[in-house]
Formats: C-alpha cells, structure tokens, sequence
C-alpha cells in the first residue's frame, strides 16, 4: 500500500490524469472532422453545375413559388384579394413528367439504416445496445451535432473534477490514517483546477456563435446557474495560488474558498436541467452528484461529536 | 424568365452512378424477393440483415417542385436522418433510437383506424391506402423545438388527400392523432411512466387541412425508416418536430382540442399550436437561432425564420391570434 501511496503522491501523477480526458475529446474532435468533412464540396453557399450534376444534396429551386394557397380556390383568391394572376411560369399544372426525379440514397444506406439487428429472447436489451453504441453508432454521434456533443462532454469532464476534488476532504477525514488518501489529497489544487480549465473549454465552445447565445439565453435559469458556477470556479482558480494565500491569511483564504459549496447546487441544477432536461438526464445529473453528496454528510459530525478525534 | 421549366431538375443520366439504385435490379426487387419464396407483405422481417419497413409500395417517387427550399439549402445527410432521433418511447438518447427500433419491430402490416366525427369509421391498410392516392417527395425544412434543424426530403402525400376519404362531418374541429403503445416492442413506456402515454398529437381543422401538412411513407427516396415513424407519420414543417407525430395508428377528428402528450406533460413549455417563432422562447430556452444538423464542427448557428419559413404559406392561419398566449 505504501509503494500505491508513494506513486500517487508524486508530484507527477495527477498531471497526466488531469490531461487525460483532453486527448479523448481530441480524439472525439478528429473523428467529427472526418465525418464532416465527407460532405466536402457541397456547402451551405455554393449551387455550381458540378454540385447539381453530381447528385449532391444541395436542392436545387430558382426562388420560392412567389404564391401558394391552401384548399379550395376561393380560400385562395381571398386571401390574395383577386390581385393574383396565373401565368405560364407560375402554372399550377404538373409539370412535364419526363424531366422529374427525386432524391434517393442507395439501398447500401438504406439498408445500414434499417437493419434488422438480432437480438436473443431475453437477452439483456441495454447491454447489446451499449455495444451496437460503441461499434458503429460513432459516424452519426461524431457528426451530427457537434457542438452540443461537445459542450454536454466538456462540461461532463468539469463536472466530474469539481466531484472529486469535493470528495478529497471527506475522505481525508474518514480515512484519516491512510497514506494513500492524503497523498490524494496532495493534488487538490490541480484538480481544482483542472475542473476550471475544462470549464474553460465548455464555455469556449458556447461562445462559438460568438456573444448570440449568451444574448439569446442569459436569463434563462440554468444558464444563470452555470453562470454563478463559473464565476465561483474562477475566483476560486485566480486565487489557488501560494501568493494568495499569503496576502489573505490562511483563515481568510479558506473562508473565501468555501464559496465552492454555493456551486454544488448551481452544477446540478445546470446539468440536469439544461436544455430539454429529458428523465434519463435529470436522472443522471442526480446519480452523479449523490456520492459526494453522501460524502459531505461526513462534515456534518462535527455538528453531533462534542470532540472530534484525530 | 424565359420559358423554360420553373426549376432546372438534371435528368437522371446526370446523377452519377453512386446515387442512382441499378434500375433493373429497383424494378425486378419484387421478383427476387418471390424467387426466394417470400410472398409480397410477408415476413422478411424476423431475419436479421433485411430491412423491414411497411408501405414499401409508391416508390420511385417524383419531387414536386413547388415544395423545395430556397436556392442554395443543403439537404441532411441521410444518416443523420435516420440517426438522430427523438422518439421516447424507444429511449432518450437520441443517438440509440436506430437500434432500439430495429429490433425486430413489425410495422408491415399496418392498419390507421379512423374515428370521430366521420361519416363512417374506417380501418385503412397503410400500403392499400399508398397505392391509392400515390406518392410524391417534398424536401421540407424540420425545427426541432430542442433548436436544431434539419432539411429533409420525404416522400408522401397530403394530409387532406386522407381527409377527403374519412368525410369527416362538420362537428369535426380538430385532427387528433395516436401512435402505438406496445410495451413488448418499446421500454420507453416502462422506462418513462411519467408520461402519458400514447404519443397524441392534434392540428385545428384548417390547419389539417393545409396543402403543406403532409402523412410520410418514405425519406429519400425509401420506405421510411422505423426510427423515423415507420410506416406512416405526419409532417407539419411550420410548426416545431414535436407535432409531427410518428407511427399513427389512429386519426380521430374531434370537435375540442386534442391533449397532446408534451402538452400535458409541459403546458408552460409546449403549447398546442407550436408554430416556430423566433419570437417566443421556450421557457427554458431561446427559439432565436437553430443549429442545422451535419453541417459543421463550429458552425454558426442560423437564424430561425417565423414559421420555419413558410409564413408566406400558413401565416394567414393564424390571423389577429396572439401567438405569445397560443404557442
């Protein structure tokens, strides 16, 4: 155990750990590149004859029908007030039949897309779709919506480390002789701070509509909440350094960084109920908050030992 | 504007190969499914590896043109389509919803019960009902109230084509819809009890109606996908994805409002009109701007248009209504 205790308190250990998780979204980032990048040559902006000829998926119409109407006919001249005239161009009649066609995916795709996927009697359904996930959903989760993937698994990883660090002084105190739990606790800063970097990245990846989101939804309640949460993290990581601690006193520094506590429930509310806030994800939000929370509930014999040991 | 055709469609020798399916092999599919001593309709369904998807008759369709989006839109990629997917009954994930729906799920034969206030109640087999009015492929715009969007090409009819056979009567002031409750098939009814299942949806009478209300059968030009609603949905594109019902099994024409299940489940946050609006947020979100799906890593997101865009068409729907107090 001590040898476990040694390795962990090396000051080189929880770097790469801290790191980690950034090669993984690298990783997952990469992959949404080469999804996307698939549909090279087909933009948003461009309608060449190359793109038109090829099949792509870019509709191909001059403007809007500059009319249309519902039903009936008379429904119709009352809403345009009889000022509409059909002429040639803009005729109602079906057009040529010859020079129609349709858009259409192969029958590869179509069958990758409606494939039966064998399933034993009573076999367990989650556990199969856990790795049909992991075996071939990745083309369609890296590239459909990168964005939100990307800011629910930076703001996940945050999450994760602002848990753990909040885990460290619980443990501490229940374990109060293990080696291995104070070399732990040795680390505290850095995951600290490692949970403010990749809050940092979750708030990078917000802003990549520029200030529009922020102006669109700063009032909403859980935004606010993670607001107040980022905020909290920031004061906390400005002030993570020795020199701080010097210039506010140990005991005014340690009553500054209680403010972590108010962000406890700031993160859960931000993370459960952000967005559509689905059952699946408020229940979520609540099974990753209860360990630590159950962990705090260690301070809380301070309130009912008279003395406390060690 | 000269007099050519209102759009210029390339002729089928144009599309390259990859996207055109070998047409001997399209026309004679129905042969070799025979010569492997399958009849039409039956079940290739419980052999893994084979699609099974209802309403597989009306295909190869013909685009309507009057029904395409703006020069220059870039249509959804089909795996997108068939890969990101609200349909809670399945699950919430939306990433897992094609596997969760392609375990073995039958959708052929399908029936749609009409009722309500209809001259007479009608059982309709969906693949009878295809044969009979035909189908078309429209490329409408989709806005998912989650503010994502998507431009798809679906392939169907009109909604009130199906009315006209109902007859309804004229106490019908409302379109009610029901998709499928079958807790054998889908673990979202255990899994979710929260919610009043089944999945209704409804549309006032007018807007049912409208040339622009579609009932899809296909995307892209193939029998709808399970995870998209096989073998029958509705497609309402001006109003948010959540009313575009999936799999309707019943249409019951009623004279009050229809309860909606994420009306009943969110009467602050999902109304029963539903229109896009940019103007009217969610309550815990900005209906502003919509990200379009499979477009970009960092991609701006776009402005969302009143109606998705079809206010030329339907705004007249709701003349002198207050769209704030009727969202």
């Amino acid at each position: 155990m001590n040898k476990i205790a040694r390795i962990v308190a090396s000051k080189w250990f929880a770097g790469p750990l801290c790191a980690l998780p950034l090669f993984f979204l690298a990783w997952d980032y990469f992959q949404a590149l080469k999804q996307l990048e698939q549909e090279a040559g087909v933009s948003i902006r461009q309608v060449s004859d190359a793109n038109r000829t090829s099949g792509s998926l870019v509709a191909i119409s001059e403007e809007y029908a500059d009319f249309s109407f519902s039903v009936s006919d008379e429904e119709f001249h009352e809403y345009t007030g009889g000022t509409f005239r059909e002429t040639e161009e803009n005729s109602t009649e079906k057009e040529d039949e010859a020079d129609s066609f349709s858009f259409t995916v192969s029958d590869d795709q179509f069958d990758a897309a409606t494939e039966t996927l064998s399933l034993q009697e009573g076999g367990d359904q989650d556990a199969f779709i856990a790795r049909k996930m992991t075996e071939s959903a990745n083309p369609v989760k890296a590239g459909a919506n990168v964005n939100e993937r990307f800011l629910h698994e930076t703001g996940n990883v945050a999450i994760a480390y602002f848990l753990i660090v909040l885990c460290f002084t619980p443990l501490k105190r229940i374990f109060s002789r293990a080696k291995l739990v104070s070399a732990l606790n040795r680390h505290r800063r850095l995951v600290g701070l490692t949970a403010f970097f990749y809050a940092v990245l979750h708030l990078i990846l917000y802003f990549d509509d520029g200030l529009n989101r922020l102006f669109d939804e700063w009032y909403l309640f859980y935004i606010q909440c993670g607001i107040a949460s980022f905020v909290t993290l920031s004061v906390l990581a400005m002030t993570s350094n020795g020199r701080a601690v010097r210039k506010l006193g140990g005991k005014r520094w340690k009553k500054l960084h209680r403010i972590l506590y108010l962000a406890i429930p700031a993160l859960l509310y931000h993370k459960g109920w952000a967005s559509k806030a689905s059952p699946d994800q408020v229940r979520e939000a609540l099974v990753w908050f209860a360990p630590m929370l159950l962990l705090q509930t260690v301070r809380l014999t301070k309130f009912f030992t008279a003395k406390k040991g060690n | 504007m000269t007099k050519a055709p209102f759009v210029r469609i390339p002729r089928p020798s144009e599309l390259s190969e990859r996207e055109v399916t070998d047409e001997s092999l399209h026309r004679n599919r129905r042969d070799i499914i025979k010569s492997l001593g399958l009849a039409a309709g039956t079940s290739l369904l419980a052999i893994p590896g084979t699609a099974a998807n209802a309403a597989t008759t009306g295909f190869p369709t013909k685009l309507n043109k009057k029904y395409i989006p703006p020069k220059g839109t870039k249509l959804t990629e089909y795996k997108y389509i068939t890969g990101y997917n609200n349909f809670y009954e399945f699950t919430t994930d939306k990433y897992e919803v094609r596997f969760r729906a392609n375990l073995g799920w039958k959708t052929e034969p399908w029936t749609i019960e009409i009722g309500g206030h209809v001259e007479k109640p009608l059982k309709l087999d969906v693949n009878d009902l295809v044969k009979d009015v035909g189908i078309e492929q429209r490329v409408y715009r989709f806005r998912c109230v989650e503010a994502w969007s998507m431009v798809i090409p679906w392939d169907g009819f009109q909604l009130n084509k199906l009315i006209a056979k109902a007859k309804p009567t004229s106490k019908a002031k409302y379109v009610m819809f029901s998709t499928f409750k079958d807790e054998k098939t889908a673990l979202g009814f255990k899994n979710y009890p929260n919610y009043d299942w089944p999945y209704t949806e409804g549309l006032r009478m007018d807007e049912a109606m409208h040339d622009l209300t579609f009932l899809a059968t296909g995307i892209y030009g193939k029998p709808i996908p399970h995870q998209n609603g096989a073998p029958i949905r509705l497609v309402v594109p001006w109003k948010y994805g959540f009313k575009s019902i999936k799999s309707i099994v019943r249409i019951d024409f009623t004279d009050k409002q229809p309860k909606t299940l994420w009306n009943t489940a969110g009467p602050d946050e999902y109304g029963f009109y539903s229109n896009v609006n940019p103007e009217v947020d969610h309550l815990r979100w900005s209906q502003a701007r919509e990200r379009p799906i499979g477009t970009g890593g960092f991609a701006e997101r776009i402005p969302t248009l009143k109606f998705n865009g079809y206010e030329k068409e339907v705004a007249h729907l709701y003349k002198g209504m207050d769209l704030r107090k009727f969202f």
